[in-house]
């Protein structure tokens, strides 16, 4: 069983706006900053219903579409194609908003309600980019949202799936987070997501931008990340240090314990964006399983 | 032969009973777990069916040990999951994962939480949290996830843990299928129009919609022989239709080829299944669709039935509950009949059981699921120790 396969496409939405191996957008100015996000500032193709979706497949699919942007899935790859999607707090928003109608003169809302489940948005990735192969939706611990990329890995190594579209996302209310967080009430929208398209034999002519690899290892507290420090420690990229800037500080403030995540992204999504160097980035596996996630690109690997 | 997995032990609480024999022996009897629903008043004026566990909300704390403001759906699987572990024997408990597959148990958590806020400690309306405090409670030291796959939770929380089994990531999963009524679910599913005002009747021509239902279910499982196996899982297969987030597809397709993935899997033919456990909700779409994929892989259609006129529609505990309930079947060989069936009310000529029947040579089954999102999923179960 070979246990390697190879990233081909990535792409992110954060604070600070969102960005593809091909391109980094900084959000327009015309963003309400709790406001939903526009389908015209990801792609000019057509998607109508977008408004209409919830916040979190907001997220997932237009992050689903950033990376697919950037390698497009032949109608045959796509019909055999995995789809998985990791969430901490799910359909949180959509819930929040059901119950906010189902208790108000308005009544409950068929329509907020069939988002009431994240697999809604894997639907909806489904439906556009006609993925029909595994479905799985995983839900994380905050902090721990980058395990289902090492999921989407195993479903390539056990062949169950040739490619995976992996999409972590989340999208968390302000409702939520003044009656659960007790974070302070803002009109930010907390949301972030990102993409990766994982590949068990992409074709000679895809641009292969790293390796992926699960590392099983029987020291102790492998598979675990208990601090930042200890995760800053599995990286190597040109002796660049992991700094939390003011965006990470916002985040942290609307998304508790995520600020693990969204640092390990940024580093992972910094060191694939970086044509020049060659890195080796350990992205700590699913708690409790004794594995890493090893992503390596060669210098130039692009 | 090819890899299998494992069901050393299971543990199952529904309307009908209080573990996986109460269950199976009330099914037999033929009783139907589907009631008025008194406990959630919706103020809408409607009388919900649904099938209730009876005790769940009656006075007193949930269950020993547990702190009277525990909610439900921690209070059943923390039982399930004690019960089911226990039967299992002794396991190595460090090297022991958790898979928990749930819709939205715990939702009503969220309600209380909006309207008072508090210690966001014992609120299980995520079910990552209810999954972890679950694991900790229960000393798993293994890896622990949890899946929303709507309706198809339940058996793609089974491959999940299926394939850390295989990966080497643990020896021994414990998968969780649980769900409960609740305000906002029947409310949901009410705005949809989804429910029936009676007893649900699947596949038959007068079927007018579901009838929700509770249940906790607990599977241990480890990956090939166990001296007390129930049963084994030889193959699974999902697919998405990739149509629709709510209405399943009107060709069948990716159920089509679930199930012939899953035979593939499995590597079993069609005439090799003797039963087929069907999603079959009551709902006019779902039961057409899922005739028109059972027809097309098995043109000599095998006795089908649904169980949902006993226990209700368990949701994201569905694929465990009945799961173990295919087990029952494996055991005792008898199929049994589909509740509320009277006439065919589907396009394909399948198979539906309008009475137990007797099947003393039955060693594989396949069970199917189905939910929002256009997930669908197929696993085969075989006979345990049948080669």
């Amino acid at each position: 069983m070979n246990d390697l396969c190879f990233l081909t496409a990535w792409s992110r939405l954060d604070d600070t706006g969102f960005a593809n191996p091909q391109s980094r957008t900084a959000w327009p100015g015309e963003r309400s900053p709790d406001g939903p996000l526009r389908w015209s500032w990801f792609s000019a193709a057509p998607f109508e219903r977008f408004g209409r979706l919830d916040l979190l497949s907001q997220y997932a699919v237009a992050a689903a579409e950033l990376a697919l942007q950037v390698q497009p899935l032949s109608p045959a790859e796509a019909a055999g194609a995995a789809l998985c999607l990791g969430t901490a707090h799910g359909s949180l928003a959509a819930d929040c908003e059901f119950l906010a109608g189902a208790n108000s003169a308005a009544g409950p809302s068929p329509t907020v309600f069939s988002y009431t489940l994240p697999s809604a948005a894997i639907g909806e990735i489904s439906i556009r980019h006609q993925l029909t192969g595994p479905s799985l939706c995983l839900l994380c611990p905050p902090g721990d949202e980058l395990s289902p990329l090492q999921e989407a890995v195993r479903l390539l190594i056990q062949r169950e799936a040739r490619a995976v579209l992996c999409v972590v996302a989340d999208a968390v209310p302000d409702l939520y987070r003044r009656a659960a967080l007790g974070a302070a009430a803002t009109d930010r929208v907390a949301g972030y997501a990102c993409a990766f398209l994982l590949e068990a034999a992409p074709p000679a002519e895809r641009s292969v931008l790293a390796n992926v690899s699960v590392v099983k290892s029987s020291a102790a507290g492998a598979g675990e990340m208990s601090s930042l420090e200890q995760f800053t420690i599995g990286c190597s990229h040109g002796g660049a240090t992991l700094c939390p800037g003011e965006p990470y500080r916002r985040a942290k403030c609307v998304l508790g314990e995520s600020i693990q995540t969204l640092s390990a992204l940024e580093m992972l999504c910094r060191t694939l964006a970086d044509g020049e160097a060659a890195a080796r980035l350990e992205l700590p596996g699913l708690r409790g399983t004794g594995e890493t996630l090893a992503i390596c690109r060669e210098a130039n690997q692009r | 032969m090819g890899d299998y997995w494992t069901i050393c032990a299971a543990d199952l609480v529904t309307a009908l009973g209080d573990d996986p024999a109460a269950t199976w022996n009330a099914i037999m009897s033929g009783a139907c777990g589907l009631r008025p629903l008194k406990s959630l008043a919706q103020g809408d004026g409607r009388t919900y069916v649904a099938a209730e566990i009876p005790w769940l909300r009656g006075s007193g704390a949930p269950a020993p040990g547990l702190p009277a403001d525990c909610s439900p759906a921690y209070a059943l699987t923390r039982r399930v999951g004690r019960r089911a572990l226990a039967q299992a024997g002794p396991l190595l408990a460090s090297r022991t994962g958790l898979v928990l597959a749930t819709t939205k148990a715990g939702i009503d958590d969220l309600e209380r939480q909006l309207v008072a806020p508090g210690p966001a400690a014992r609120s299980h309306f995520l079910p990552a949290r209810l999954a972890r405090d679950l694991a900790t409670d229960l000393g798993l030291g293994g890896p622990v996830l949890a899946t929303s796959n709507a309706c198809a939770s339940g058996l793609v929380a089974i491959a999940q843990a299926a394939r850390l089994l295989t990966s080497g990531s643990c020896e021994t999963m414990l998968v969780i299928g649980v769900d409960i009524l609740s305000r906002f679910v029947l409310a949901g599913f009410s705005s949809l129009a989804a429910l029936s005002a009676r007893p649900c009747r699947p596949f038959d021509k007068l079927r007018d919609g579901l009838s929700l239902g509770e249940s906790a279910a607990a599977i241990v499982l480890r990956r090939g022989p166990w001296p007390t196996a129930l049963a084994t899982i030889r193959g699974w297969a999902v697919t998405n239709d990739a149509t629709h987030i709510t209405a399943p597809s009107r060709t069948g397709l990716a159920l089509t080829q679930a199930l012939q993935k899953s035979l593939s899997a499995a590597r079993l033919a069609p005439q090799d299944i003797g039963y087929i456990n069907a999603h079959g909700t009551g709902t006019v779409y779902n039961d057409e669709t899922e005739s028109l994929a059972i027809y097309s892989v098995f043109a000599d259609s095998p006795p089908v039935s649904s169980l949902k006129g006993y226990i209700g529609h368990t949701l994201g505990a569905a694929g465990v509950a009945e799961a173990i309930l295919c087990t029952e079947v494996l055991r005792h060989g008898v199929l049994p009949a589909s509740l509320g069936f009277e006439n065919l009310g589907v396009s394909k000529p399948i198979r539906l059981l309008t009475g137990h029947q007797p099947a003393p040579g039955v060693n594989h089954v396949v069970t199917i699921k189905c939910g929002f999102g256009g997930i669908n999923a197929a696993m085969i179960l075989s006979r345990a120790n049948h080669e």
